[in-house]
């Protein structure tokens, strides 16, 4: 009786086993997921008739949010509002990150508007927004509905920050007007937002040239790292305090993450976040004052500047040792910030010049620099 | 003898609370610490000692003197309006502070879209916190002087008051359009203004914050006896001699160098200039300012130091002083309003 029921039992066990082992196969038959490397909010999955884009929790907060976008070779196919043709048509833009991921995938002429279109440093996208090829899109986050409604784009490309901030866009697609999330900032590694260019690639219809585009700046990325000095223990601090408030990032957020690259450690390794804290200006002022180098000092273009903030930062020893950069070198006259734009796609470049500033060597050390400047 | 019972316990724990603020902070400093900065200060390492002089001092002084002088200003405009719900929050003082410093910091990126050569200039400017504090103060001085003018036109003081809001109103609505223009880097100065905070303040500007609340102060002591008088009514004040228009302008003067310059500083910080004018009527049963004025400030003082301790000691992250004060002083403006009802 004993060997009846453990022959039954394994025989369901067996039988279980071939189901799943064919379900696999299954579906290996119909679909393909494209490897993602570093990107954890996205899934690029070919299936026979389409393309599926699936992005996870777009913004901050989100939990178990799954968006499924559906893009087709075929224009006829591409009829409902998650269902789009692929083709480097008439794209809306709501952060510049977007605009240059596709001006690198050389889509300039894709994009019929931006939000905040007078911050855009490309100097080819300038003259467009100029001679108003380009539409600016609105103000920050809150679209403006009636001029898209004019524009008919193909797709709003568009970044939530939060549940309730995300009405414009809902209304956007109560209007008929699709929207496309794009979470490349929520990513901590830079090579992460990067590989977003692989779900821009999918709508231009590029995904060769986003391959290849990802793969050698990856490439760039980790030759530079494999060359840094990891004994350097160099300390970095960033940014400035505003009224005795100091936002510092936190270790899981992408600059830290190229600073550890860059062989350095940071003020704020022990914050637990991927965004910045509002920490106490006390706070900072007792780890940060041994700090060897700091950067990104915001608007302030000198030393004065930065002391006319707040003059107790003469104590920082970085301040004392002059060891002051900014990313602040590429910069238009409206205020539009090259390191936000192309700094998305060259993240090589970015952990290029961190490697310059913790590097001993300072001489001449501007014309080594591509986003970030000496602040003296 | 009562009166000065409640003085010598004030004074009393602000001193206790003011010397126990001073130990504080993300790194919690002994006692021994703060004595020996006042008097052995060479017994202290270079770490304790910048972090007194240049963090501590700094935040709990400020805390002292601004609770004290919004209180104080609280006061003057209850009189001055004869309003018991006139306060700088409330009558759009604040509010005119508020646009003072939206203009010098995100007016930058507005003029910088008209004339964009001029950016670098305007971007240097509007960073420099004594340029905040300027425009700040003289915020609130416009403000006050609308609402000074209008006054001798309307003596109702409920018409006064819906005309602070519509003051208020329109200037968060000038602030709002400064906003949209404004660059993201400027839009995180003026938020992060807003919020409130007694640790921006460096040693180097305290002497520029003392010495405004000092001639605030005297102004406001200048002009009790005439305070004292105008509580009956202008008309009762002229014929016992009182000149009501003067009286006016040094207390619109001592009003903007108190609560003007400690908001342009600190940031807005709500509900205390309201409520301490309240609470000491209530403790001490009368309305002459010769008890009234030391008393606000004292009581000012203290709930502003407690404040900054609570928000100093809860979080280790930076918690707004505006946050605290509001849940402190809400509470009791709902008890005064229910308390005047009956």
């Amino acid at each position: 009786m004993q060997k009846f029921v453990l022959l039954i039992l394994i025989f369901i066990i067996n039988s279980c086993s071939q189901q799943q082992k064919e379900s696999i196969t299954h579906s290996n038959i119909h679909t393909d997921t494209l490897k993602i490397e570093f990107a954890k909010g996205f899934k690029i999955i070919d299936k026979q008739e389409y393309t599926e884009i699936q992005i996870f929790d777009p913004w901050q907060g989100a939990r178990g949010k799954v968006f499924s976008y559906k893009l087709n070779n075929d224009s006829l196919k591409a009829k409902s509002l998650q269902h789009f043709y692929k083709s480097p048509s008439r794209f809306v833009c709501m952060s510049t990150t977007h605009v240059a991921l596709l001006t690198a995938l050389d889509c300039r002429k894709s994009i019929t508007a931006i939000s905040g279109a007078k911050f855009v440093y490309d100097s080819v996208l300038s003259v467009m927004i100029k001679n108003g090829e380009i539409a600016d899109a609105g103000y920050d986050q809150q679209l403006d509905l009636e001029k898209m409604f004019v524009l008919k784009p193909n797709a709003i490309f568009a970044f939530g920050i939060n549940e309730k901030g995300n009405s414009w866009l809902q209304k956007a697609e109560n209007l008929g007007i699709p929207v496309v999330w794009v979470a490349d900032y929520l990513e901590s590694h830079p090579l992460g937002k990067l590989e977003w260019i692989k779900v821009f690639g999918e709508f231009c219809n590029k995904r060769e040239f986003a391959n290849q585009y990802f793969d050698s700046v990856k490439q760039n990325y980790n030759v530079l790292k494999m060359k840094v000095n990891k004994q350097s223990n160099k300390m970095i601090i960033s940014s400035l305090p505003y009224m005795g408030v100091w936002y510092i990032s936190g270790k899981k957020s992408y600059l830290v993450q190229m600073i550890h690259d860059a062989g350095a450690s940071y003020i704020g390794d022990n914050l637990d976040s991927h965004e910045s804290i509002a920490l106490n200006i006390e706070q900072v002022f007792v780890k940060g004052r041994e700090a060897d180098v700091w950067i990104n000092t915001d608007m302030a273009k000198t030393r004065k500047e930065m002391l006319q903030t707040d003059e107790r930062l003469q104590y920082f020893k970085a301040f004392i040792s002059r060891n002051i950069y900014s990313n602040i070198k590429r910069m238009s006259k409206e205020g539009g910030n090259d390191y936000w734009e192309s700094g998305i796609t060259n993240p090589d470049k970015i952990l290029n010049d961190f490697i310059e500033i913790l590097s001993n060597d300072t001489t001449d050390i501007d014309k080594r620099l591509h986003f970030y400047k000496k602040i003296n | 003898m009562k009166t000065v019972w409640y003085f010598t316990l004030g004074i009393s724990v602000l001193l206790i609370l003011y010397f126990y603020g001073l130990t504080i902070g993300s790194q919690s400093l002994d006692i021994s610490v703060v004595f020996n900065y006042f008097w052995s200060s060479e017994k202290l390492m270079d770490f304790e000692l910048l972090t007194m002089q240049e963090l501590r001092i700094p935040r709990v002084t400020v805390a002292l003197l601004a609770g004290g002088a919004l209180a104080v200003s609280g006061l003057q405009m209850q009189t001055l309006f004869r309003n018991p719900l006139a306060g700088p929050d409330v009558m759009g003082v604040n509010a005119g502070a508020t646009l003072g410093v939206a203009l010098a910091v995100m007016g930058a990126s507005l003029f910088s879209t008209i004339f964009p050569s001029i950016n670098d200039n305007l971007s240097s400017i509007s960073y420099h916190s004594l340029t905040l504090a300027t425009a700040g103060s003289l915020g609130s001085l416009f403000v006050l002087l609308l609402l000074f003018t209008v006054s001798w036109r309307l003596t109702d003081s409920v018409t006064l008051l819906i005309l602070g809001l519509l003051f208020s109103y329109i200037i968060s609505a000038i602030v709002s359009v400064l906003q949209f223009f404004s660059h993201p880097s400027f839009l995180k100065v003026f938020v992060v203004w807003t919020m409130g905070s007694t640790s921006g303040i460096t040693s180097g500007q305290m002497p520029y914050l003392f010495i405004s609340i000092l001639l605030g102060l005297i102004l406001s002591i200048v002009t009790i006896p005439a305070m004292n008088i105008m509580l009956l009514g202008d008309m009762y004040a002229r014929t016992l001699g009182v000149n009501v228009k003067r009286t006016r302008v040094l207390v619109v003067l001592s009003t903007t160098l108190l609560s003007g310059t400690v908001t342009a500083f600190c940031g807005p910080i709500s509900f205390l200039a309201i409520a301490v004018p309240h609470m000491c009527r209530l403790l001490l049963k009368t309305s002459q300012h010769q008890i009234l004025l030391p008393a606000t400030f004292l009581l000012g003082s203290l709930l502003l130091v407690i404040s900054d301790i609570v928000t100093s000691s809860i979080t280790s992250f930076s918690l707004p002083i505006t946050t605290f004060t509001s849940l402190l002083g809400i509470p009791m403006l709902i008890w005064i309003i229910i308390k005047g009802r009956k």
